[in-house]
Order: structure tokens, then sequence, then C-alpha cells
């Protein structure tokens, strides 16, 4: 292997040269800048795979595997397999339930046999595929130097040093991030690596617990700097230079949580064209470890340790060929259960067999309500239009469009409301008053007002959280004030049934509350009108507009609970969309936007009123904003409105009681309350189960799906390709919901299939980082990403099925596989696997036509 | 009319152990958790309704003093008005605990089990309560402690879980060797192991060299079993148990030591070098873990830490006589660290807030008034008072404790606030403390103190060096850096504990890699077969 190693830089490197050696001839430094740079290469293609995970309180959905969907899923499931013992399709005991009950039919397996060339090449039969099934055939993964080290006789009285090393690093991680717990925080001068190296050599724990006492004096083996550490790891192990990006990826995935941490700084440097060096950092401490461990051992043992690591690493290339065959049977059987949800799903399309396209949209609708595109607005939306057919509903991302930054009042708590994928283009701010009945005085001084009151409040709050805060006052605090808390603690008892309240307005005396409007600031007229234009376009209101147009976003209401965010909307990233939809019902209301309108053709009528909302997810109660300030009529408007969300949400609740555990046969206000209850409980580790189940996204327009019963598993955006001549807005729509809904679907999948590595584990062990990084199961170990146990499993069932998200679009297939070829990424996620992608064409007589892998078109059913 | 009374006192005060040990032994019958639950939490209010009953009996008609006050006419048991309190407060919290795990826990396997052991740990503490005897008190104590061991050990797959189990195994049998001491020599100078005897004894003679050691001994039984340092470890790892578990095991388990030095005032005021070593050792912890929780980067390790400080704090207030509050901060500190833990959750949520309400940083020179102007309003309330309450050192403390509320920040940012409303918050908040300490002091515990000064004023001056510290920390955090690290480690007083734990008491406890993932499989198996 060396030879095919030297080989392969060209150039003849001694085995293991000290690094610190002056080079001592041009060709010796040319071979280290060509190592060097082979190395850098590794590590920069190892970070690439780690997907970033973002902090509890901007929580959204990612797909772990986004940095590796440039290969085929099968692959990419062996890599798992054998770089980290990550499960990326379902376990075989699952789909062997699936196929006893009858959920994955013969003809379901006989058609993914179909699809998959490779099963067709390996000749596989349904009947092998079924054999496979009681057997559980998981390749073991790749040891890593920590791990072929650790054989010394008494490592079953101490931790492995696999664990040990994790959580130190990550102890030293949550040190270094976290800026809001620790009330005495270090100084972290020279970056992640330097303070890891600072602390290790002055920290004891570690090697006392280990029982290397002298560990600290080792450490002069440790490199200095974060690229000498790589250099220095990757020379020493000697393995082929091919197999390094791997070996690296397998070194990350031990601190996988972490990784992804640095990985979410990475992407927020990025978004604002900065370099971030903490994750090449994080790779260069955990390969640093493997020379202290090392450092432990005498040559003898190491020159073993090597030996064995190369022979393992070396067929790493086959062995991971042999995973891909193996692992074949589980991609037959998680497309088998696809196609039996797809062949269900085509079939509902199919029947609700429509005759809407015809009929003239603009006739009788009165309201229309903009939801966001979450499969949580699915249900609503068809109560709603089922309760009162005068209301037409509209399917679009759930921050409208605005790409907004807002700061709350008298705060510098900035924080993003748009996908994760964007940047901030636009700046939301509060403005004080406004309304039709001023509260006092001019609206600069109710302003400033309203600023001072916020901060002395403010003011007041932190002086008296000190008392609880420091322990020397919290000492003689529990004895004049303890009994303060017995109230707090009969409230556990039973929780308040009390509506929905805003965070935003914290500290805000309650004559300001009513007044307090997020406006967009500093924006030109111009820029204004080109805004709401372009909004207008997207949402396809830009012809006709009914005489009341409600925004909805959406928001989820829960207690006590660490991943609140996480059922939030995720285009607004973790928050809801209260602010986006006041932000844009301000702007669509305002005259001056409208006259430019006017001017760029798109005309409101003068009697169109636009109104935010906000659709409470875990109650189905809906809220409307700055309703104070409606014009007569609008408000007459919404008061007919008002009991048909009522009926329409009770109807929801009814539908979603049975999977809480409550009686769907309750009374309309009992139920409301007993769900009040439930979101308010701090003890409740399942408010509700957000978008489990979620499995496909139908871009088409409504009359495509309404009445179409999709059981709250389906995103929905509308879109008319008639109205879209040149493509952009499928573009756009394929380029930024479908990969925010494919995220999500992969987050959810992904936690499912295996909850203790890419789940955050149990939320009854749960224990925040950080005051907002994430949580540790427990005392530490790595930081935890993904979703809870509790958000997918009730604890007998499993809420959430692992399919990959099927998107059905309906518009000519070369007009989609235009948007294909030009965007690399989207291209990637269809030919390797990463999602489904049906095509409806047709009218009256539906056609659905399937893209394989491969590119090719092809006629379903 | 007084045999009535005792008679009912006794069926009410020996009802909440009956109850919950019936509860303790039944629950692995139930078949249905709803029911199971329920059950037990209609037991848990009747006990908690008859704990408060017998609070309000002991208060309305005092037993009168003596050898034989409050005993029952089970051998070995005996009300007391400190142990009434502390009834009432355990079955209190043990009822929200309940309750909340009853909801939380939902869909987790094994409840009955946990029901079992939580009913178990509950009646154990409640006989801990009743004790008159030394037998009955290390054996209610030790019983209370292995129960709850089921509990801390609720996730069997965590290695972390059975590490802390394991060195929190090691310190609790340490701590019965140490009271078996402390009870024979006691049981050998006295004659008997009855406790209301031991108490005529003190108080009709000095106290002997065997009375010492016994002293001796029982504090430092008390200091492993309320995780003192240096054997603090095993508390600050437990988050590897359901978070209510960490709530009745910081809120109403681990401070029992506190509830045992009280039970023996009068030994302790007896024995100089057991006051003096609580004194030392609770001072000691208080600072350090003190210092070391405001490093912590998790929010329940650092709730875990704060127990430690304030259990040190706790037993510094025993040894110095202050008994009242003692059990003033047993209580409090019981009902607010209850409710951090099960709360935890909204860490996220407060940190949103504290960047919210984030302003600028306090000016020293406020830093440094605090304190007195904290003591002048402390000594103007002492002024309503009939007499002082406590010893003027411990206004020092008092003042200490309170000045982080008067700091002031340096400048303001955005404009002038109303300044009067904001500097005048501060003192309205001390003296609002201040009155709130008055008045809970005065409640009846059936405690007499009996402060000592030396050991006051050694207090003081630690507590003084603790302010400075903090001063330090918000004035030049950069200098104290060498000492951030070290404090971060823990001063490694616990990784020393550990190893020696496990060199003296080798155990297995190395993970079993996937477990969960395969128990997931067997159900999904079992499920395909059925």
């Amino acid at each position: 292997m060396q030879t095919n190693f030297t080989q392969s830089i060209h150039v003849g490197l001694p085995p293991n040269p000290a690094l610190n050696h002056p080079p001592s001839s041009p060709s010796r430094l040319d071979a280290q800048v060509v190592f060097d740079a082979q190395v850098a290469t590794a590590c920069d293609r190892a970070c690439a795979t780690i997907a970033p995970s973002w902090p509890l309180d901007r929580s959204i959905a990612v797909n772990p595997h986004w940095g590796r969907i440039e290969r085929p899923v099968r692959e990419v499931a062996a890599r798992m397999a054998l770089l980290a013992g990550i499960r990326v399709f379902p376990l075989r005991a699952e789909m062997l339930h699936a196929w006893q009950q009858g959920r994955i039919t013969a003809a379901d397996l006989d058609e993914a046999l179909r699809h998959l060339p490779a099963a067709q090449a390996a000749a596989l039969s349904a009947d092998r595929c079924v054999e496979a099934l009681s057997a559980d055939a998981f390749p073991h993964r790749l040891p890593l130097l920590i791990d072929v080290l650790d054989d010394a006789p008494n490592r079953q009285a101490r931790l492995s040093w696999r664990q040990a090393i994790t959580q130190q690093v990550s102890q030293t991680c949550a040190s270094f991030f976290d800026e809001h717990q620790a009330d005495w925080q270090p100084s972290r001068g020279d970056g992640l690596y330097a303070f890891w190296r600072d602390t290790l050599a002055h920290d004891h724990g570690i090697g006392i617990l280990m029982g290397l006492p002298d560990l600290s004096k080792r450490l002069h083996a440790l490199p200095v700097t974060a690229a000498d550490a790589q250099r220095l790891l990757l020379e020493r192990l000697d393995l082929p230079e091919a197999v390094w990006p791997d070996y690296l990826e397998a070194v990350l995935l031990t601190v996988n949580g972490w990784a992804s941490w640095c990985a979410y700084l990475g992407w927020q440097a990025k978004l604002e064209a900065r370099d971030d060096p903490h994750l090449r950092d994080l790779l260069a401490i955990r390969l640093a470890w493997g020379a202290i461990v090392l450092e432990s051992r005498d040559d003898a043992e190491a020159r073993r340790a090597f030996s064995a690591l190369k022979d393992e690493w070396s067929c790493a290339p086959q062995r991971l060929a042999q995973a891909g065959e193996a692992l074949l049977a589980d991609e037959v059987w998680q497309l088998a259960l696809e196609i039996g949800y797809q062949r269900q799903l085509m079939r509902r399309l199919t029947w609700a067999s429509p005759s809407g396209g015809t009929a003239d949209p603009a006739a009788d609708v009165e309201v229309q309500a903009v939801f966001c595109i979450d499969v949580r607005s699915e249900p609503l939306r068809r109560a709603l239009e089922a309760t009162w057919p005068a209301i037409q509903t509209i399917g679009f991302a759930g921050f409208f469009g605005l790409p907004l930054a807002y700061t709350p009042l008298a705060t510098t708590a900035r924080r993003p409301q748009l996908p994760g994928l964007l940047a901030p283009a636009l700046e939301a701010v509060d403005r004080v008053g406004d309304g039709p009945e001023p509260v006092g005085g001019g609206e600069a001084t109710l302003q400033r007002a309203a600023v001072e009151a916020r901060r002395r409040r403010f003011a007041w709050g932190t002086q008296w959280s000190a008392a609880s805060r420091l322990p020397q006052s919290a000492f003689s605090f529990v004895e004049a004030a303890g009994a303060g808390y017995l109230g707090k603690l009969a409230r556990w008892l039973r929780p308040a049934a009390s509506p929905r309240v805003s965070e935003d307005l914290a500290g805000l005396p309650a004559r300001y509350r009513r007044v307090c409007r997020p406006t967009l600031q500093d924006l030109g007229l111009e820029a204004r009108v080109s805004l709401a234009a372009t909004i207008l376009h997207a949402m396809g209101l830009d012809g006709h507009q009914a005489p009341l147009v409600v925004l909805v976003g959406h928001g989820s209401q829960s207690e006590n609970n660490a991943h609140a965010a996480a059922l939030d909307c995720g285009a607004c990233c973790g928050q809801t969309g209260e602010v986006n939809a006041r932000v844009l019902a301000g702007l669509l209301n305002d005259r001056a936007v409208r006259a430019g309108l006017r001017q760029r053709g798109i005309a409101i009528s003068e009697q169109t009123t636009f109104v935010a909302a906000l659709h409470n997810t875990t109650t189905d109660d809906i809220e409307g904003f700055d309703l104070d300030g409606l014009p007569a009529l609008a408000g007459l408007r919404w008061d007919r409105l008002k009991p048909v969300l009522a009926q329409a949400g009770d109807q929801v609740r009814r539908e979603r009681a049975v999977a809480l555990g409550l009686d769907p046969r309750a009374g309309h206000g009992q139920l409301l309350t007993a769900m009040r209850r439930r979101a308010n409980d701090g003890a409740q580790t399942r408010p509700e189960w957000g978008l489990a189940g979620n499995a496909s996204f139908i871009i088409a327009p409504r009359h495509r799906t309404s009445g179409v019963v999709l059981d709250g598993r389906t995103f929905l955006h509308d879109y008319d390709a008639a109205g879209d001549k040149d493509g952009s807005v499928l573009e756009l729509l394929m380029t930024a919901p479908m990969l925010v809904t494919h995220w999500i679907n992969w987050q959810y999948n992904a936690s499912t299939i295996d909850p203790d590595r890419l789940g955050s584990g149990n939320k009854i062990l749960h224990n925040v980082v950080g005051g907002r990084i994430g949580v540790f199961e427990g005392n530490g170990g790595d930081l935890r990403i993904g979703l809870s146990r509790q958000s997918l499993y009730d604890g007998v069932r499993w809420m959430h099925e692992p399919l990959r998200l099927t998107v059905v679009i309906e518009a000519p297939v070369e007009a989609i596989e235009r948007v294909i070829r030009r965007h690399e990424m989207v291209q990637k996620l269809l030919d390797n696997g990463w999602l489904h992608m049906l095509a409806i064409e047709g009218e009256d007589y539906l056609v659905f036509r399937r893209r394989r892998c491969s590119g090719i078109w092809e006629r379903e059913g | 009319m007084q045999a009535a009374l005792s008679t009912v006192l006794t069926v009410i005060a020996l009802a909440p152990p009956v109850l919950l040990g019936v509860m303790a032994a039944l629950a692995r019958r139930y078949s249905t958790t709803a029911r199971l639950w329920r059950h037990f939490l209609a037991l848990a209010v009747t006990a908690l309704l008859c704990a408060a009953i017998a609070l309000a009996l002991q208060l309305i008609a005092p037993v009168g003093v003596g050898a034989a006050a409050g005993a029952l006419p089970l051998p070995g048991l005996a009300t007391s008005l400190t142990g009434a309190w502390l009834a009432v407060l355990v079955l209190f919290l043990g009822t929200v605990i309940g309750a909340f795990s009853s909801r939380y826990l939902q869909g987790e396997p094994s409840q009955p089990l946990y029901v079992g052991s939580l009913a178990g740990v509950l009646a154990a503490v409640q006989v801990l309560l009743l004790a008159n005897h030394w037998i009955v008190l290390i054996a209610a104590w030790a019983v209370a402690g292995s129960l709850l061991q089921r509990l801390l050990c609720f996730y069997r797959e965590r290695p972390f879980a059975l590490l802390a189990a394991h060195k929190k195994r090691l310190a609790d049998r340490l701590a019965d060797v140490l009271l078996v001491v402390a009870a024979a020599t006691a049981w050998w100078e006295v004659g008997t192991g009855s406790l209301s005897a031991l108490r005529w004894h003190l108080a009709h003679a000095p106290a002997s060299v065997p009375l010492q050691t016994s002293a001796v001994c029982l504090v430092l039984a008390v200091m492993l079993r309320t995780a003192l340092l240096p054997v603090h470890g095993w508390l600050t790892q437990v988050m590897e148990a359901p978070t209510p578990v960490s709530a009745l095991l910081h809120a109403g388990v681990v401070n029992l030591g506190g509830f045992v030095l009280l039970r023996f005032a009068p030994l302790l005021a007896a024995a100089p070098a057991a006051r003096w070593l609580a004194v030392l050792v609770g001072l000691a912890t208080a600072v350090v873990a003190a210092l070391v929780m405001l490093t912590r980067v998790s929010i329940k390790v650092r709730l875990a830490w704060s127990t430690v400080a304030q259990m040190g704090f706790m037993v510094l207030e025993c040894g110095l006589g202050l008994y009242s509050l003692a059990m003033l901060h047993l209580i409090g500190h019981s009902l607010y660290k209850a409710h951090a833990f099960l709360s935890s959750s909204t860490a996220v949520q407060q940190t949103k807030r504290r960047i919210m309400r984030s302003g600028p940083p306090a000016s020293s020179a406020s830093m440094i008034a605090a304190p007195i102007l904290a003591a002048l309003i402390i000594v103007a309330g002492l002024q309503f008072g009939v007499r002082a309450p406590w010893p003027l050192w411990w206004t020092g403390v008092l003042a200490l404790a309170w000045a982080p509320l008067l700091w002031m920040p340096a400048r303001i940012v955005g404009g002038p606030p109303a300044r009067w409303s904001h500097s005048l918050a501060g003192p309205a908040m001390v003296a609002a403390l201040t009155g709130a300490a008055l008045l809970a002091h005065a409640l009846p515990f059936g405690v007499i103190d009996a402060p000592d000064d030396r050991a006051g004023v050694v207090a003081l001056i630690g507590l003084g060096l603790l302010y400075v510290v903090m001063v330090a920390l918000q004035w030049r955090p950069e200098a104290l850096s060498v000492w951030r690290r070290r404090t971060y480690g823990g001063f490694y007083l616990d990784e020393f504990y550990t190893r020696l734990a496990l060199t003296l008491w080798p155990t297995r406890w190395s993970p079993a890699a996937g477990a969960v993932i395969e128990r997931r499989a067997d159900t999904a198996r079992l499920r395909a077969t059925s």
C-alpha cells in the first residue's frame, strides 16, 4: 500500500518523517507543497459533507445528508454504515411489519424491482427480497485510529476512547461556543483549535478518568496549528490517499453534532461572504486526539495499530462496494414503500377529477386566504373550503416572499425571518401607533414612550433576575422568596387553557401592545412597489383579488419545550409567520404602494383589504392582527369570516384529536380547551405532531387538489403553468420551496430511521446547551441534532413513515426538465434518488409521468 | 381530650408513609398506566392532606417538651414540628412531581417501576421525618437512597447513569457506616438508641468524648449524603435520569441531611469540632461550587452545581447555629429547585428574553457601594422588628447577597430613561426581600437558634471573598482566565473521586452499543410476528 500511496502523490516521502524537519532540498520542498495541498483538499472534502444544524431558537429542518447529495442514496447509505454505523434505509424489521400488514403489496415490490436498474442487473427477485427481511445484513463500521488503539486490558472498567474523546471535544466545544449560559466566559482569543489545546494542557480531568494522570505532559506531541495537526496525522496514518476524505469524514462523524454546529457557522459565514475556520479546527482537534492516544502506547503497539488500520482501510473501496450490494434489498423495500404511497396519492388525485379549471375563479369569491405550504395547512384549507364555498385558499411559502430580518422594539435581538437558504435583504422593525385612535400625543412621542417603558421594565427584570442567577444572592433569595415558587409549582398540576401569547411583546406595557406593529424599515417607494408586484405575481394574485385577502402565517404553542421553534414556520427560520404576514399586509394596504402597482398594471380594487393572521398549528385557532385599522366594510367581512374559521378549526381538531389521545367526539369548546391545556402543559412532550407523516409536495392549481383528503401529509403550493410563460415562477418553486420541503422530509426520515445518530434522542433527558445551541441527552456526549424520539413516536407507533418526498408538478415535462438542467443541485437530487418527481399532464383525464433517475420520463400506470 | 387528640395525630401522622408504602408495593400489579397514575395521585393528595392536618394540629396544640415529646405509640417514631413542616413540603413536591411525570413519561416503558420507586422514596422519607431512633433513622435513609437509585437508573442502558449511581452507592454505603458508628457511640453513652433520650441526656450533661465523636461522624455522613465537596460528583452527573427524578432528588431527598442536622441540633451545639467541620466544609462547598456553577454550559448541570452550593450553604447555616434560617433555606430551596428542574427546558425561551433585555454592564462604583447600601436598608428594616432575628454578622451576609440588586449600569443606551424609577427599583426589591425574609423567619419551625459568633465572622469573611470574586468577574473577567480553567474543571476533585471509587470498588459500566436501536428492532420484530 505504501507504494500506492507514494505513487499517488508522485514523489517518495519517507514513511514517517517528523514534520518539523526543514525541507532540505527543492524536490522535498515541492513534495511538501503537494502533500500539503492534498491534505487541505481531503480536509475540505470531508468538511463539505457535514450539513449545518441551526440553533434551537431558529431551529429549521435540514437534510443531514445535504453535503452528500452528489452521490446516489444507496452509495451514501453504504458509506454511512461503514463510516459511522448510521442507517439511511429503514430497519428491515419495520419493512417486514409493513409487508405483513399489507402496507407494501406484491405489486409495489415488483414495481420497485422494475424501477431499479441495479436490482435488475443483480437479478434480484421478490422472493429474495422477502427472504432478506428476516436477516439484518447491516455492514460493520470501519475502525478509526482511536478504536484500534483502544485494546488495553482495563478498557471494560472505563469509557472507551471513542466515548471519552467525544465527551472531551464536546465539552470543549460547548465551552467555546456558549455565549449565553455560563456567566463566567472563557477568553477565546486564538480560535477553537488553540482553545482546545490550551484547555487540554491544563485539564487533568480526562487524564485522571482514563488512567493517564500525566496526560498533559505528553501534549508536547500536539501540533501547534490545526493545519499541522491534519498533516501530521495523515502522514503518520499512512493510508492510501484515495481514502483520506472517507477517513476524515468518519472522524468528523464521531462528533457529528458539533460538526453540524460548525457547519451552521460556516453556512452563516458563507451567506455573509466570509470564511469560517471552525469545522476545520474541529477536524484537527479530533485528529490530534489520535496523536495523543498514540503517545500513550509504545512503538510496537503503535505499529500494530497502524498496520491493523491500514489493512481495514486499504480495502475500503471494496468494502463500500460490498456494503452497497448488501443494501440493495433495503433500497428496493424503501422504494416499494414509496410506490405504495404514490399509487394511493395518484388514485386520489385522479378520482377528484375536478371541473374547477373551467369555472371562472373570480366569480363569487369573497375571501382569499393565503396559507403556508406546510403540511399542517392542508387539513385546515380543506375544512375552510368545505365550510364556506366563497373562500378560496392559496398555498405559498410562509415567509410570503419577504426576505426579512426583524428586530423587536427597543432591543438588539435581530433575527432572520426567511428560509435558511437565503440571507436577509430587508429590515423590519416595530412601529408604535398608526391606529385610527391615537393613544395620546404624536406618534413619535408614543414611540419614544413605548421604547422607554420597555427598557425600564427590561432593566428591572435584569436586576430582579440577578437575585436568582448569581449564586451568592440565590443563597438568601431562596430563603426569602422560596415560598413564591409554591404557586409556580402548583401550576404544574393543571395547565391553563389560555390562548397563545407572543414572546416578542414581553416587557411591553399592555397599552402599547395593541398598537405595536412590525413594518419595513428604510425602503423607498419604488423598491416597495417592486417587492409588492413580485410577491403578488408569485402568489398568482396579480390578476384578481377578493375583497378580503387573508395572509395566514403559522406558529405553534407549547410550554417548556426546548424544540418549540422546530414546530414553527420553517420558511420563517423557526419563527412564527406573524411578522412576515403583518409586514406584507401593511405593504399591500399602503395607498402609495397601490398607486405604484396600478402604474405597473396591477390594479387592486379600492375595497380590497389585506389582513394578517396566524394559524396556531397546535390548537388550530386562527387569530387576526391589526384589526383595529380595518375599513368598516372589511371589518364586517372579517366578522363574517370568524365563525367560518372557528368551524373549520373545529373540524381539523377533530381530525387530529385521536393521534393526540383526545376524544374527537367532545364538544367544540371542550375540545379547544383540551388542546389549549395540552399546549400550555410544560410536562407535555408531544404538544403536536408537527410535520410528521410528510410525504409529498404538490405544485399545481388548487382545483387539482381541492376536496382531496391528503391526511396532512402534503405540502401544497399553488402554481398555474399557463400564467408562467417564461417558467420563472416554476424555477423559483423548484429551487427554493422544493429544497425546503426536501430538507424537512429528510430530517423526519433520518430522525425516524436512525434516532440515535441523526435524531436528538429522548426529550425526557434533554439538557439545553449554551442557552440556545442545542441539547445534550443527559450529562454530555455529543451535541444532539435532529428531532427527538417524542416528536415521532407515541410509545407504540411511529407517527412518521420514512418516505422520500414525492414532488408532483402540474406543468409540461419540458418546462420541468429545463429547470432541472439549469440547476445542478436539483438535478443531483433527482438523479441520485433523493426525491421522486411526477408530472401531471392533461386536464380531464389525468396522466402522470415519472422521472426516472436516468432523466427519462415514463408514463405511469 | 388530650388522649383523643393524640390518637388522631397518631393516625394522621402515620397515614402518609402507610398509604405510599402500599402504593409502592402494589404499583407493579397495574396493567394500565393511566389507572396507576390516577391512584398514585389520589393517594399522594390524601397523604398531603393528612400531613397538612398533622402540621396544623401541632401548630395549634403543641405537645409538651421533654423526653416523650411527640412520641407515637409505635417504637422509634415521634412527631416533631420540624418533621411536620418537611412532611408537607415533601408530599407537596411528590404530588407535583407525580402529576408532572404522569404526563411527561407518557409512552415510556416501565412506568409501574417508576411509580413504585417514587412512592417508595416518598414513604421512606416520611418515615425518616418521624424517626426517633437511630435504627429507624439509618434504615429509612438507606431505603430512600436505594429506591432513589432505581429511579436514577431508570434508563439502564446509559453508562453515565450507571457510573453516577455507582458513585452514589459508594457515598451512601460510606455514610451508612459513619451513621452506624455515630449511633453506636451515642447509644453506648446514653444507654439507648432513642433520639429523644439523647436530647434529654444532652440537656442534663455535658457532651462527652463519645458524643463528640458521634457528632463528627454524623456531620461526615451528612456531607456524603448532601453531596458536599469533594463527594459531589454523583449529584452533578445524574442528568441521565428523567427530569422529574432530578427535581425529586434535588428538592426532596438530597437536603434531608439538613433535616437530620436540625434534629440533632442539641448534639451539634454541644460538639464544637462537629460544628466547625460543618462550617468549614459547608462554606468551602458554597464558595467553590458557586464559582463552578458560573462556568457551566448546560442548564441541568448548572442547576446541579447550584444545588451543591446551596447544600453547602445550608450545612454552613446549621454549623453556625442558625437553625431557623437553615430550615427556611431547606424549604425555600426545595421549592425553587423543583421548579427550576421541571422548567429546565424553558432555557431557550429564557435565553431569548435575556438577549432582548441585554443592557450595559454594571459600573464598578455601584458594585462597591451596593453592599453598604444594602446593609443600611436591612438595618433600617430590622428596626420594625421586636428583636433582631439574626446576629449582626448575618446582616452582613444578607447585604452581600442583596447587593447585586443594587448594581447600576455604567451608561444608558438609547437616551435617558426615567432615572428615578430605575434607581429606586433596586432598593425597593432589597426592602421587599428583607421583609419577606423577616416574615418567613417568624414562622414557628420548632427550632431554637444558637449562633456562634466566631464561626459567623469566618463565614462572613468567606462570603465576602466570594463577593469580591463576583465583582472581579464583572469588572475584569480576563484577569481571572487561569482560574476559570481550573474552575471549569471543577478543580478536578470529582475525577480523583471517580478514579478512586472505580479502583476501590470496580464495576462494569461499559455501554451496550446500539442498545436502543436493537431494542427497537426487537419491538418491531415482535409486532411483525404477533
